[in-house]
């Protein structure tokens, strides 16, 4: 992983699912495993991502600018920014974690996986129904057995509302 | 067209979060589930969709806590569940609190053996 910046700076083009084109330092796309196997392996110069939408795409090239300029004492500062990176809706956040999975960028994969976690903590499973807009596909007999056979997982004090 | 127009939006509203969930590939839903406090949050998951029945016997850290005294029964079989049907073969951290419950002796001594053997396993 040896690296130097010094030099001229590579340019790398990453073009959204809707062709919008992103131009960026290649050194900031390399903490996404998916992207530096391809600009180290392939020497290419522009990726195509038609499956993350060009809104997630910003978000993305956020933190990953963010992240960049992360030292010990902006760290705090780098703190209260991933919590407001995540502070969006349940449908975006998702957005952001599919494309952050298939990117390879481990850090902020946990990081979102945890806050959608955090969405569903302590939920009942109604409630968690509720929140991803599932409907149930088990039959009142299938639960209710379910239910008796573990009534561990069941019992204690749950979340019903949705917030 | 007005007709479509409208249908498709009301589609949209419907379905929108639930067709981004059934896109979470399995392994991502686990990594999520396997972040909830405790392994029991995770395995309640089970109950909120077909699809979610088995993804609890994928994660590899298990947190249980026993709640209260009058819980030991159920805490304990269904700590015998968990690992009858527990599927990974890994288990990464384990973590297990509980009263002094000594008319589980010998159900906690198995319990410590299964995640000892599974963890030498790993490093094998």
């Amino acid at each position: 992983m040896a690296s130097s910046t010094t030099g001229e700076k590579k340019i790398l083009t990453l073009k959204g699912g809707d062709n919008e084109e992103f131009i960026l330092e290649e050194s900031l796309v390399l903490q996404s495993e998916l992207l530096k196997n391809m600009v180290k392996e392939e020497r290419v110069s522009s990726i195509p991502l038609p499956s993350i939408k060009s809104k997630t795409l910003v978000k993305i090239i956020e933190y990953l600018k963010k992240h960049a300029e992360l030292t010990p004492s902006n760290k705090e500062e780098f703190k209260n920014f991933e919590k407001e990176f995540v502070n969006v809706v349940l449908e975006e956040l998702l957005d952001i974690t599919v494309a952050v999975n298939y990117l390879k960028i481990n850090g902020l994969l946990e990081f979102c996986c945890q806050a959608v976690a955090d969405r569903i903590k302590d939920k009942s499973v109604e409630a968690v129904r509720k929140i991803f807009r599932i409907e149930s596909d088990f039959t009142p007999e299938e639960e209710s057995e379910f239910r008796k056979e573990t009534p561990e997982a069941f019992e204690g004090d749950l979340d019903d509302t949705t917030n | 067209m007005k007709k479509s127009k409208l249908t498709e939006r009301v589609v949209g509203d419907d379905v929108g979060t639930l067709n981004r969930i059934s896109e979470l590939p399995d392994s991502l839903l686990v990594r999520i589930i396997s972040l909830l406090p405790t392994t029991n949050d995770a395995f309640r998951t089970c109950l909120v969709y077909k699809r979610w029945q088995y993804l609890w016997t994928s994660i590899d850290n298990l947190t249980l806590v026993c709640r209260s005294r009058s819980k030991e029964e159920n805490f304990a079989s269904f700590m015998d569940y968990l690992f009858a049907k527990r599927t990974s073969s890994k288990i990464r951290k384990f973590h297990l609190e509980i009263w002094d419950m000594p008319s589980y002796n010998l159900q906690i001594k198995q319990w410590l053996s299964y995640v000892i053997k599974t963890r030498s396993k790993m490093f094998d």
